[in-house]
């Protein structure tokens, strides 16, 4: 198993890797279990988060992106392009752990402060996505203020409780997965 | 129309022969349109127009229905919303108060009851474009008029490859959710407990992304032997040229477009919801 690591390169991998990860986020959002008025834990959230952290940043953002459209092409909502532009953050923000050498989900190499930056940068991805199409809304569509804010809190809230406590689980379980192809330690 | 799978309808009406680029640009500027305002004479005009764009457009009345019974679900809910948590915002953005309704003490404004109205029919205007779109474009056609426009064929190529894929990983997820029920891990709605549920969803991720890192191995490595990135050009399948009907639509669109930016910024400055 390689140990490279590509941000972003333009090979018919990245080409294939986003339009499979895509595909499947597109079709895996159409399924959850409802918990309350239009709001559903969604186990999208963990594929999207997997891809960001296998294949980066770039990868994050164009399966969030696109996956999303595609949803709601599925769906039949027509397009709201503001808000699947946060799926798109959200991927780009959990992909930034990609980032550290000492981090590599293939390999199974990882610390603790990776996993604690991953949820961080999860949540914060949420909520620059939320505000971001939140501001939009009321911009474009002309919504009131209170009503858009009242709205993205509990989306934000829901789909973060999601992250914390369902995909970073599967993150971790990944890692340790993989921990098991290398018999090599290194020694101190 | 099927859940899962590609959802361009067969058709030979004006839009289906379109170039898919100028229906890009279409849909881009038609949106743009619809931000612009918040006027019910706009909204009115943009819901007719759709209408008869759509009626041209030849799409099936029943998924034409279900999206629009879908859009006005989602009005009455943010209607509900909006008297809910900001049932003054209507009257802030008109500058007077008219009570139409007092029911025992909840006054209720003219001016809320128009605002949720335009508001709504806003977002109705927003689907034809969106839906002409989605309808009457073929995915590979559309891979070809962007790589046509300059965008690099291995990008473009990936809307290809989407639509290739979308139902053999649909089927991939039923086959595996049947599985884990056989097996006694089901999610469905005879799973007792909720967070068992939440639990055996969540399992059926790890199969899943296993199976779709090997795909993604398997297809490069298939691409890569038939040469695929190799040459700077391809040629496609299911080519499209850029006809003289194409420019005269496209024209059509941006002059259209314009004198909408103009009557924005001269005659229906703001909210309104009088007719006249």
């Amino acid at each position: 198993m390689s140990m490279e690591k590509y941000v972003f390169s333009f090979s018919t991998k990245m080409v294939v890797t986003v339009s499979i990860g895509a595909a499947l986020y597109g079709v895996t959002s159409l399924v959850g279990i409802p918990i309350g008025p239009n709001t559903q834990i969604r186990p999208s959230i963990a594929i999207l988060t997997l891809f960001s952290v296998y294949f980066g940043p770039v990868v994050g953002f164009l399966v969030g992106f696109i996956g999303h459209i595609l949803t709601d092409m599925l769906a039949g909502w027509g397009m709201w392009l503001h808000w699947e532009l946060v799926s798109g953050i959200f991927g780009f923000a959990a992909g930034l752990v990609f980032l550290f050498p000492g981090f590599n989900i293939k390999c199974g190499l990882y610390n603790k402060f990776h996993i604690i930056f991953l949820a961080l940068m999860g949540v914060v991805g949420f909520l620059l996505g939320y505000a971001l199409s939140g501001i939009t809304d009321i911009i474009l569509m002309g919504e009131p203020p209170s009503k858009v804010f009242f709205q993205v809190t509990v989306i934000f809230a829901t789909n973060s409780f999601v992250f914390l406590f369902f995909s970073i689980p599967i993150v971790i379980s990944f890692l340790f997965a993989n921990r098991k192809n290398s018999s090599l330690e290194v020694e101190k | 129309m099927s859940k899962f799978g590609s959802l361009y309808v067969e058709g030979d009406s004006f839009f289906h022969k379109m170039n898919p680029v100028v229906k890009t640009l279409m849909f881009i500027f038609w949106s743009i349109t619809v931000f612009m305002y918040l006027d019910i004479r706009a909204s009115l005009f943009l819901v007719a127009l759709g209408s008869f764009l759509l009626y041209l457009s030849k799409i099936p009345y029943k998924i034409i229905k279900n999206l629009f019974l879908a859009v006005i679900i989602f009005n009455i809910i943010n209607a509900i919303f909006i008297f809910i948590i900001s049932p003054e915002f209507g009257t802030t953005l008109a500058g007077h108060k008219t009570v139409l309704i007092d029911l025992f003490g909840y006054q209720i404004y003219t001016e809320s009851v128009m605002y949720v109205v335009v508001l709504s029919l806003k977002y109705m205007s927003l689907l034809p474009a969106a839906m002409i779109f989605i309808f009457t474009t073929y995915p590979s056609q559309f891979a070809c008029s962007l790589n046509r426009i300059g965008i690099p064929y291995k990008f473009a190529y990936a809307f290809n490859l989407i639509f290739r894929y979308l139902p053999e990983v649909s089927i991939e997820f039923k086959t595996m959710a049947k599985a884990q029920a056989a097996r006694g891990v089901t999610f469905g709605k005879d799973e007792p407990s909720f967070w068992r549920r939440v639990k055996n969803l969540f399992n059926i991720i790890i199969p899943l992304m296993n199976s779709a890192l090997e795909r993604i191995d398997a297809i490069t490595v298939a691409m890569e032997l038939r040469s695929f990135g190799k040459k700077r050009v391809r040629t496609w399948y299911n080519g499209v040229s850029f006809t003289w009907i194409d420019a005269m639509s496209l024209l059509i669109i941006i002059t259209m477009f314009i004198f909408f930016i103009y009557i924005r910024c001269t005659l229906w400055k703001g909210f309104n919801y009088s007719l006249f």
